[in-house]
């Protein structure tokens, strides 16, 4: 059976309190660029890194999948919208539960805010387990719909642990080291799971490309899989020789990972690329720089979360480069996508319709995309260094780049209240 | 307006139909496989570039749609085929140009 899926309110939704989300942690960080520079311990950035990944990354990313796991799934998503809905409620009450706790350093009502993620996060997994178990396609992009879902509920429900461990001290392991294990358990098992996976869906469907090297693919999850699972009691421990081994093989994942995409690219018909494909790529490509950091830091210094500056510099690619740029990059063109289906899909053959290509403003996205290199690249020059003139710099230079992103998908989101009429 | 002249106009019809990514018409992206018209009712075959297209029911509405706004076609049938596979040869030389393939 086929799955023809239409876009949907709920996706729409979801990436609307992402981008609210990213937009607010963006002008915020400008507002106190000293949180750049700050301990990654200290109550407020621990506020701004929640705002900015289950509140901004994983926001997108649930709206993206709800979209798109379907299609790439051949089959419809198996529960009723009920629960969809509820999950968008109970993801929005709780992000901001969780940051409002961890902004006022009140660590009960953080973990508040992380149960009510996790529920939500349940909702999610129980979606990918049960439309993945009605579908017949178990190729290796099939396959990271479902481990992401996993890989998210283990990280939601270990980090409502380590908010609770504040209180009532559940480990006796150092909290950097856990907390190198719950942000590697959401970024590893979670958006580059998901990244291996969505990308040989997305990338041939916006360029007319076909999918290559499934080999590929399917060693590069497998390789990231087995890496993460060594990385977790390595880094929680710290034990050198598995930090090595596990790195390792995370490097080898995105190294096969990235031959398919490149040749998956190659392949494409649409031969001009995209600004949106384009920061897709960069941040692909930022992704293998991050893990070349990682593989130094741990050659270095074993204790990456013990090492600020490098850690810090670690984290900032990783996620606000390399994975910002590849989720924001694709959303430029999920979102027109999605409300071109709500504004005119309807009207496709009887009168004539804008493309989805042509909602959006290139002029916006390439202003981005440009300032949200630059501001982050200078962000990273700041934290290499120390120099707090340029954070604030850096800051402003990020948070105008996320304002042009916002006032671009306000701009198409206007075509679901005013559509273009003939 | 005779069978031949009906089958023309459906076709003409669907060049009016284009796939909201890439802004090409159907009948140049080679996924109208063919059109049959008895009786008034157009009969179409098409495909579509992927079995995962997303569009892929909003193009099937769309061809319907524009099949039977052509005069004298009082019904469209619109069958999903996939024999055989669609394949980026079949774009016409102008979507071809239009992609910057070639």
């Amino acid at each position: 059976m086929v799955a023809l899926t239409g876009g949907g309110w709920i996706p729409i939704g979801f990436v609307f309190w992402g981008l609210l989300a990213g937009t607010a942690s963006s002008l915020w960080v400008a507002s106190s660029p000293d949180l750049l520079l700050s301990p990654a311990l200290l109550p407020r950035v621990l506020a701004l890194v929640h705002a900015w990944l289950p509140g901004f990354l994983l926001s997108i990313c649930f709206g993206a999948v709800y979209q798109l796991m379907p299609v790439v799934l051949g089959t419809d998503l198996a529960v009723r919208s009920g629960w969809l809905w509820g999950h968008l409620a109970i993801h929005v009450i709780g992000t901001l539960t969780l940051v409002a706790g961890f902004a006022h350093g009140d660590y009960p009502l953080a973990a508040v805010g992380g149960i009510l993620v996790s529920l939500g996060v349940m909702i999610f997994m129980i979606t990918c387990e049960t439309t993945f178990s009605r579908s017949d396609r178990r190729d290796a992009v099939a396959w990271t719909f479902l481990l992401a879902g996993y890989w998210l509920f283990a990280t939601v429900v270990f980090g409502t642990l380590l908010a609770l461990n504040r209180q009532w001290n559940l480990f006796s392991l150092p909290a950097t080291q856990l907390l190198s294990v719950h942000a590697h358990m959401g970024l590893i098992g979670f958006f580059l799971t998901l990244l291996q996976g969505s990308t040989f869906q997305l990338v041939p469907m916006f360029t007319m490309g076909q999918l290559q090297k499934p080999d590929s693919i399917r060693t590069g999850l497998m390789l990231s899989q087995t890496g993460l699972v060594l990385l977790i009691p390595a880094m929680a421990w710290n034990w050198k020789p598995l930090l090595v081994a596990g790195g390792l093989l995370l490097v080898l994942a995105i190294a096969f990972s990235g031959n398919a995409f490149l040749a998956t690219l190659g392949s494409r018909k649409r031969k001009r690329l995209e600004p949106e494909i384009k920061g897709f790529a960069w941040g692909m490509l930022a992704l293998a720089a991050t893990a070349i950091i990682g593989g130094y830091a741990v050659r270095a210094q074993p204790d990456l979360a013990n090492d600020p500056i490098i850690a810090r510099v670690y984290f900032v690619m990783g996620v606000a480069l390399a994975l910002s740029l590849a989720i924001l990059g694709m959303l430029c063109k999920i979102l027109p996508f999605l409300v071109w289906m709500k504004a005119y899909g309807g009207r496709i053959g009887k009168q004539k319709v804008p493309l989805a290509t042509e909602l959006s403003s290139r002029q916006l996205e390439g202003s981005w995309m440009l300032l949200h290199t630059i501001g982050i690249m200078v962000c990273i020059f700041a934290i290499a260094s120390s120099f707090q003139v340029l954070a604030t710099i850096g800051t402003i230079i990020f948070a105008v780049g996320s304002l042009c992103y916002f006032a671009n998908a306000i701009q198409i989101a206007l075509h679901l209240i005013h559509p273009r009429t003939p | 307006m005779t069978t031949e002249n009906l089958e023309n106009a459906v076709s003409e019809a669907l060049y009016h139909v284009h796939d909201p990514e890439f802004g090409i018409n159907l009948m140049d992206l080679g996924l109208i496989y063919g059109i049959t018209v008895k009786d008034g009712v157009a009969h179409i075959a098409m495909t579509l570039t992927s079995v995962s297209c997303p569009a892929g029911q909003v193009l099937l509405d769309g061809v319907q749609c524009a099949a039977e706004s052509v005069p004298g076609i009082s019904r469209a049938e619109v069958a999903l085929v996939w024999d055989p596979p669609w394949h980026p040869e079949m774009l016409s030389p102008s979507a071809r140009e239009t992609l910057g393939w070639e």
